[in-house]
């Protein structure tokens, strides 16, 4: 054993030499030898040696035991006592110093090695042991568990600070107390006390490691508690294993455990929040069931009331905002009063509980009916509320109110998860409502749909599918509702394999498709028969929120009456054109026939008057003048007759044209001044200068000189005829002014009426066709205007007519029948 | 001598318009429809022609458009017709065939002559 350092404590020089000696040759290495007590104690505090030899008979006040002793107090150095004699009493008190052994001198140097190595193993072994112990302990100190050791009897030998914390117990007053005394555990779920914590302990988890966890199923309270010396209840987890020697003996047994107070708070937590998700998951699930608001909304208060932590009086309801704004209507309730339902069915904003939440749109507590519930009803019992906003897109569109046992204190965390459930609860309020506002509308789209004739679908551009139709087009096809939908349209409406290809299928589709826009098709179809049938089609765009077009509207009309009433129409109309154009020849024809023989009777008489055939005496002369004169009348009778024929069957056609009435007027004065002065009579002209406007010259011509004529007809000799031209904002008027005999009053409405004749009373001087003013009458309508007569029998007549500016004339333009019909 | 062409249909109008027409001198050649008129027009080369409108045959209008195949729209025509012409169909038979004059039946012996007269001066 080489160099292990040696001190030597021996009074007896020889002695000490011979020990050093020995000990060098045996490889020691001796450091020092000292021959007192005190001395050995300094020397070992500095020189911690590996051993001490001391010779217990030392001189001085100190003896080697008492040294021993004090060098112990702060050193673990070995020490070997050497002695000359075996005193008892000496030996007795070495005993006490645990000493590693002793040597009686004089000894040999195979004791003295021996003793020494022993010595010096046994003090490497106490080392190691000293420093596992002092592992352990601050191994057992520094960790979180606590940790309580107890004997084969499951009495307490140790116990760590934290056990010592947790159960309340000092390890001095613990210390061979039974470990059920100091553990003191129960089961909280039970309330059982669990009167062998290491039974159990040992019982429940033999396998290391196996801890007191929670399982889905149980709840946070089906665990173990401890309670402690105080009567403090702590959860804990918990194991226990036996310490077990070589012998397979159990000689004792370690209980491990440790505060899992907040463990079990996140555990808690974490429930809460598992369970708050499934109590919405069943919301949502009972909201989506094919349910009316109504049903779904007492679902969802049967589930809420029935929560297990929250303690109601299983009554509740669900009140919400419907066609009245600011006012709550009750529309689901579970277990309410009836009297409650009659006063509580309409509840304005800011009135009791509800009206409160609904108008701060704040959760409403209350412990107790107190004077904030003004509402109260018969049998009213005691009870508590909490009254939550029902809250959609930050406005309030209900309230939740459930009623609480009277008493059940406020609890935020219950608050934050009912506010979460109401909100729930709101969103699926407002999906129904948007479902049912949705179904309505699909409804009310379908019945009108359903009540148009129009044959009309909804078609998927993509592959021509046909996706919806109203009955017309379901009757058109004759095929039921599940043969049509998902067919494509083609072979549904055409019984086409294909799409309809340009030209012989152009379908508005297509149409629709090319230019984004609303788009029209006729199309001509022949029915089974032979029949026609005119098919108008019309197809608008469905567009997706990108804008592109996803479906079409394609609505067929069936045209064919309409068409066929076309059709006749055009031909009627062609007919009334025929007729129109025949009448029109007829009268022309008739006008070529009646006048064609006047003509030569005319030109021939002229000649003999002119002398072209000889003389011829005075009275021939008046004969033939006569003729004349009446061949003359009878050509303006037929002139006006064949007028009036066209003016009354709409064949006179008006040739409408910009002119100057102040022309006209001028013009016919003008040619009829010689007439009045051949009758011995004035004409004047009284006339303001007026813009052109739109007439037929040639017929307002006619007109005024038939005015102009009257008036010097029924004029006597030296009478004065006025003519005035004036106009207004609208009407250009004509008055044609006589001091001749004037017309009773009962033959006014006669004057404009064809053939009526006026009695003889005027005098066979005025006689005449009768026809002139029926003319102009007719001419003065056909520009829009109107003609009348003011007048005094016996004074004189004014015919007046006026004409508007702007009147719309749908006259055809003139046609050349006479260059180019025959006869 | 001037020479004046008559064309009507009916012969009592035509032999009265030939009379007045050789009382006042002038030389005159008679048709009594549009194909005969057209037959003769080259051969005759009258200075003027009393056209009558609405003959049964040709229509007075493909009588003119003949007359103007014939480059014989420099022709004097003057129409003698029962019913006056509106101011457009007047416009047509100026621009198109060069005819500015007219004569409404029944004429005044007279007045024709005189027009007759002018339009030959």
């Amino acid at each position: 054993m080489p160099n292990e350092r040696i001190l030597v404590v021996e009074d007896e020089r020889i002695t000490a030499e011979d020990i050093r000696r020995r000990l060098l040759r045996m490889g020691y290495n001796v450091i020092s030898i000292v021959d007192s007590g005190e001395k050995a104690i300094i020397e070992a505090s500095e020189q911690k040696p590996d051993l001490i030899l001391m010779d217990i008979i030392l001189k001085g006040k100190m003896d080697g035991i008492e040294a021993t002793e004090q060098i112990h107090s702060n050193l673990n150095i070995p020490v070997i006592f050497l002695t000359a004699l075996a005193d008892e009493k000496i030996l007795e008190r070495a005993k006490e110093t645990s000493p590693f052994g002793y040597l009686v001198k004089p000894f040999q140097d195979r004791d003295l090695h021996i003793t020494i190595e022993i010595a010096l193993y046994k003090s490497k072994i106490d080392k190691e042991l000293r420093e596992s112990k002092e592992l352990f302990h601050t191994t057992l100190k520094s960790i979180g568990d606590a940790v309580v050791v107890m004997d084969q009897n499951n009495n307490i030998l140790f116990m760590n600070q934290v056990s010592q914390r947790l159960t309340g117990w000092d390890l001095k007053d613990a210390a061979g107390k039974p470990i059920s005394e100091i553990y003191r555990i129960h089961n909280e779920a039970t309330g059982d006390r669990i009167e062998d914590p290491l039974i159990k302990a040992v019982d429940t988890r033999i396998t290391f490691g196996m801890e007191n966890q929670f399982t889905k199923d149980q709840t946070f309270l089906d665990q173990t508690t401890l309670i402690n010396k105080y009567g403090i209840k702590v959860p804990v987890e918990d194991r226990c294993d036996m310490i077990i020697d070589d012998h397979r003996n159990v000689i004792g047994s370690v209980l491990v455990f440790r505060d899992i107070s907040e463990h079990i708070l996140i555990k808690k937590e974490q429930q809460e929040r598992d369970q708050t998700q499934v109590f919405i998951n069943k919301l949502l699930q009972i909201s989506l069931n094919d349910l009316s608001l109504k049903e779904i909304l007492e679902q969802i208060l049967d589930h809420l009331i029935t929560l297990p932590w929250i303690e109601y009086t299983l009554q509740g309801g669900i009140w919400i905002v419907e066609d009245e704004p600011g006012v709550l209507a009750l529309v689901s309730q579970r277990r309410l009063d009836t009297s409650l339902q009659t006063i509580c069915g309409r509840i304005p904003f800011g009135k009791c509980i509800c009206g409160r939440c609904a108008s701060t749109g704040e959760i409403q507590y209350t412990d107790h009916v107190d004077e904030k519930h003004e509402v109260r009803y018969k049998d009213i019992s005691p009870h508590g509320h909490y009254c939550l906003p029902l809250v959609f897109s930050g406005k309030v569109i209900g309230v939740l109110n459930l009623f609480l046992k009277e008493g059940r204190p406020r609890n935020l965390k219950e608050e934050d998860f009912l506010k979460t459930y109401a909100d729930v609860v709101a969103g699926i309020i407002q999906r129904k409502k948007t479902e049912i506002e949705l179904k309505r509308s699909n409804d009310f789209m379908s019945t009108v749909l359903n009540s148009i004739n129009d044959a009309i679908c909804i078609i998927d551009v993509q592959d021509h599918k046909i996706l919806g139709f109203n009955s017309a087009f379901q009757k058109e096809a004759g095929l039921e509702e599940k043969k049509i939908i998902g067919e494509h349209c083609y072979k549904i409406t055409h019984n086409y394999t294909q799409p309809c290809k340009p030209p012989d299928g152009v379908c508005a589709l297509f149409e629709t498709m090319r230019t984004g826009k609303h788009a029209v098709v006729e199309h001509l179809h022949y029915g089974p028969n032979g029949k026609k049938i005119y098919l108008e089609v019309s197809t608008s765009p469905v567009r997706n929120e990108m804008g592109r077009i996803i479906k079409v509207v394609h609505s067929t009309r069936d045209t064919t009456e309409r068409k066929l009433a076309e059709e006749h129409l055009k031909q009627v109309n062609i007919e009334l054109k025929r007729a129109d154009e025949l009448k029109t020849q007829f009268l022309s024809v008739i006008s070529h026939e009646l006048r064609t023989p006047l003509t030569p009777m005319n030109a021939q008489l002229q000649m003999i008057l002119a002398g072209y055939f000889g003389e011829i005496t005075e009275k021939q002369k008046k004969s033939l003048e006569m003729i004349l004169k009446n061949i003359g009348r009878l050509d303006r009778l037929i002139g006006n007759v064949l007028d009036i024929s066209k003016l009354e069957s709409g064949v006179m056609k008006f040739n409408m044209v910009p002119a100057s009435i102040n022309e006209i007027v001028e013009n016919a004065v003008e040619t009829m001044k010689i007439h009045a002065m051949n009758n011995n009579m004035k004409i004047t002209l009284k006339e303001e200068k007026i813009p052109r406007i739109t007439i037929d010259k040639d017929r307002i011509t006619q007109a005024i000189l038939n005015l102009i004529h009257n008036a010097i007809k029924f004029s006597d000799a030296g009478g004065e005829i006025e003519v005035e031209l004036s106009c207004d904002a609208k009407n250009v008027t004509v008055k044609v002014k006589d001091n001749g005999i004037g017309i009773k009053k009962e033959d006014i409405d006669k004057l404009f009426k064809p053939f009526q004749q006026l009695d003889s009373s005027y005098g066979r001087k005025y006689e005449g066709s009768g026809l002139g003013l029926v003319i102009c009458n007719r001419i003065i309508i056909n520009h829009g205007g109107k003609i009348w007569v003011e007048s005094e029998f016996g004074k004189g007549s004014t015919f007046i007519f006026s004409i508007p500016y702007i009147h719309e004339v749908k006259e055809e333009k003139v046609e050349s029948i006479r260059l180019e019909d025959n006869k | 001598m001037t020479k004046i062409m008559i064309v009507d249909d009916n012969r009592d109008i035509a032999e009265t318009l030939k009379t007045i027409m050789e009382m006042e001198n002038y030389e005159t050649e008679v048709a009594y429809n549009g194909e005969e008129f057209l037959g003769k027009v080259d051969a005759v080369k009258p200075d003027l022609v009393l056209l009558d409108v609405m003959m049964p045959g040709l229509k007075t209008k493909e009588i003119l458009i003949r007359l103007k195949e014939k480059r014989l729209d420099d022709l004097k025509i003057m129409l003698v017709s029962v019913v006056r012409f509106s101011d457009e169909e007047k416009m047509i038979l100026k621009n198109e065939f060069n005819i500015r004059e007219y004569v409404t039946k029944p004429f005044d012996v007279t007045e024709l002559v005189n027009r007759v007269r002018n339009t030959l001066r």
